[in-house]
């Protein structure tokens, strides 16, 4: 018997390398596929590619803003959940990346553990 | 030749003639009787209800007069002595003007007295005559004559027709805001009251309205007679006679000196508040700007300085774990992403603490002669790591005698935060040049890099805090901008400029300029020989 589960692909778009480091740290485990972009003009060919599970999207990039993306993704992807991973303080920012389309906003520093349970939560 | 009449014809003719006379005429004996009167007489008496249609005769005017009461009682005294004078010989002729008010309107009469001989005895002829209208007119000029002179503004009177448009009258008015005397003025034209500094083109304009026999008002210079000026509201009106023919001018004048004064300092005042008030705006817009562009800085800060700890903090928590599924390799991986995190969070630390410093003015500023190239060594020092970490080649080029003038604290942040950007954004192997050179009395000093350059688009916003950016260098160093910003800052806290040069993909040159250490000691030579004298 072939027990075969296929692992769930992670999404993460971020302009530091520390931060994807950090996510491919937490996420490493067989049961998630994480892909680590940092360049934001490879985000829609990436996620055409991908089809991924989830996304995690940092709010600000090199030259655009995590927001923006995800405006753009909504127009032609309804079912990714995406969650922003951001350490950026703004207020009203929240407000705007869940009205953008977003399913959650994790402030940066986050635990691992905690970082993981959303991404489940998301997932299930 | 017409034959003298008969004497009785002669009376009825010469009664007539009296009675055709509009003055009231009596004639009185010796004993001051009224022995006849002409029709203007009985007429009067008509009209004013004496019933008696002879009103008068048979009554003795003298006793009349030496038994009046009332407001007229001198008058009439003073005609009764007169008529005994007449009678007497003692005068020839007496003349008086009296009112004789009536309930209805107010009359003025005069009264002539004179005598004659007649029969050997002498007759007294009382004519009095109604001069209300000619009294009434008189008293109306005497009351304008009196308003003008009253009057505190000046009022003169031209008389167009003679040579030289002359005055011929001035009020007190007048003369008080001139200072000059009535003989002074009577007789002349008032150009006597320009001086140096009258406007000419105001002149002209009283010209166009005298060519053209207009009213005009102008204010205009003019000069009283211990050659004070003055400021003169001047208005003047053409007087035509019946057939419309300019015959007059009368000016009004009045002295608005005070007023002009009162003028020119509101103005002032206006400019002065204007321009504070420009200030203030400009001052709470700045103040306004800088609130929202220190918001936006601290929240750039605020960001920067946790996505640090986002790595440091992950990373420390899973070593902190079971680490029994990682490599040695993940682990030491893990252990240096703690580190760069630590190091780029204490860099970014530092310089916010040394902008806050500059800011807050606790920094200091004590400039003195600098050897440049040394400045550079010791702060290559500091950065040898780094640049060998990455392989980059660094030339500096500087003449060892070269002298800047400077704070020593303050060029050697410059340096460092130049040279380590240069690092952070040139990829292994790259170059770093520093070189200098002089011009006009400044050190113009160069840090280059083959690295990743900048847009040029971003150029102008490199050293501003209302554009600051964060930026990634070429080994994932994380910088906010505050290095640059802090740059500029001690640049110009030491006289200087700061700019820079870039192309994207090659690399990027920054210059900054500093007082060469002779042109400033010359400066502060100069300062301390015009303080001594």
């Amino acid at each position: 018997m072939n027990n075969f589960i296929k692992p769930k692909i992670i999404l993460a778009l971020d302009d530091e390398r520390p931060s994807l480091d950090l996510v491919q740290a937490v996420f490493r485990r067989p049961t998630w596929k994480l892909i680590c972009l940092q360049q934001e003009d490879q985000f829609h060919n990436m996620v055409a590619e991908t089809q991924p599970d989830l996304i995690l999207m940092d709010q600000n990039l090199a030259r655009r803003t995590g927001i923006e993306l995800c405006e753009e993704l909504r127009r032609y992807d309804h079912e990714t959940p995406v969650l922003f991973l951001s350490a950026e303080q703004e207020s009203g920012r929240e407000q705007a990346a869940l009205q953008a389309g977003a399913q959650g906003y994790l402030r940066k520093p986050i635990a691992p553990c905690q970082l993981r349970q959303q991404v489940e939560k998301h997932l299930a | 030749m017409e034959k003298a009449l008969p004497f009785r014809s002669s009376t009825k003719f010469f009664q007539e003639t009296l009675d055709s006379l509009p003055i009231h005429l009596a004639i009185l004996n010796q004993q001051g009787v009224i022995v006849a009167v002409n029709d203007a007489w009985r007429c009067f008496g008509v009209a004013n209800q004496y019933k008696d249609p002879n009103w008068g005769i048979g009554r003795n005017y003298l006793g009349i007069c030496q038994e009046a009461i009332g407001p007229q009682t001198e008058d009439a005294r003073n005609v009764a002595e007169a008529i005994q004078q007449l009678l007497s010989g003692e005068r020839s002729s007496f003349q008086i003007e009296y009112p004789c008010h009536s309930d209805t309107e107010q009359r003025w009469f005069s009264l002539s007295l004179t005598h004659f001989s007649f029969d050997e005895r002498t007759w007294v002829v009382a004519a009095h005559e109604d001069i209300s209208q000619s009294a009434l007119t008189e008293q109306g000029l005497q009351l304008r004559n009196r308003a003008m002179a009253a009057a505190d503004e000046g009022i003169t009177i031209t008389d167009a027709t003679q040579n030289g448009n002359p005055i011929i009258y001035a009020n007190s008015g007048f003369l008080k805001i001139t200072g000059y005397e009535l003989d002074q003025v009577l007789g002349r034209n008032c150009r006597f009251l320009q001086g140096p500094e009258t406007n000419q083109n105001t002149i002209e304009t009283i010209r166009q309205a005298l060519r053209t026999k207009t009213s005009c008002t102008v204010e205009l210079l003019n000069y009283a007679v211990d050659r004070r000026p003055f400021w003169n509201k001047l208005s003047i009106t053409p007087i035509k006679d019946e057939g419309g023919q300019t015959t007059h001018y009368v000016g009004i004048q009045s002295d608005i000196t005070e007023k002009k004064q009162m003028e020119a300092t509101l103005r002032q005042r206006t400019e002065e508040l204007e321009e504070l008030n420009a200030r203030l705006v400009d001052s709470e817009q700045a103040l306004l700007r800088q609130n929202a562009n220190k918001d936006k800085f601290f929240s750039i800060i605020s960001h920067d300085l946790k996505s640090p700890f986002h790595s440091i903090l992950g990373f420390a928590e899973i070593l902190s774990g079971d680490l029994s599924d990682f490599t040695l390799e993940e682990i030491r991986s893990y252990g240096n992403h703690i580190h760069v995190g630590a190091q780029n969070l204490l860099n970014l630390l530092e310089n916010l603490m040394q902008w806050t410093r500059l800011q807050s003015g606790r920094m200091g500023y004590q400039p003195e002669p600098l050897l440049l190239r040394e400045r550079v060594e010791m702060v290559l020092s500091l950065l040898q790591g780094n640049l060998l970490a990455k392989k980059i080649h660094f030339d500096c080029s500087l003449d060892p005698e070269m002298l800047v003038y400077a704070d020593r604290t303050h060029l050697s942040l410059v340096m460092q935060n130049l040279i380590s950007n240069a690092i952070k954004f040139t990829q292994a192997q790259g170059k770093i040049q520093v070189y200098a050179s002089q011009q006009d009395g400044m050190i113009i000093t160069c840090v280059a890099d083959s690295g990743v350059g900048i847009a040029s688009q971003r150029l102008s916003d490199l050293f501003q805090i209302e554009t600051s950016f964060s930026t990634v260098g070429t080994a994932n160093e994380k910088g906010t901008g505050l290095g640059l910003i802090l740059c500029n800052e001690l640049v110009r806290e030491n006289g200087g400029q700061i700019s820079a040069e870039s192309t994207l993909g090659e690399g990027s040159r920054f210059y900054f300029t500093l007082p060469s250490s002779i042109r400033a000691l010359a400066v502060l030579d100069e300062d301390s020989h015009t303080k001594q004298n």
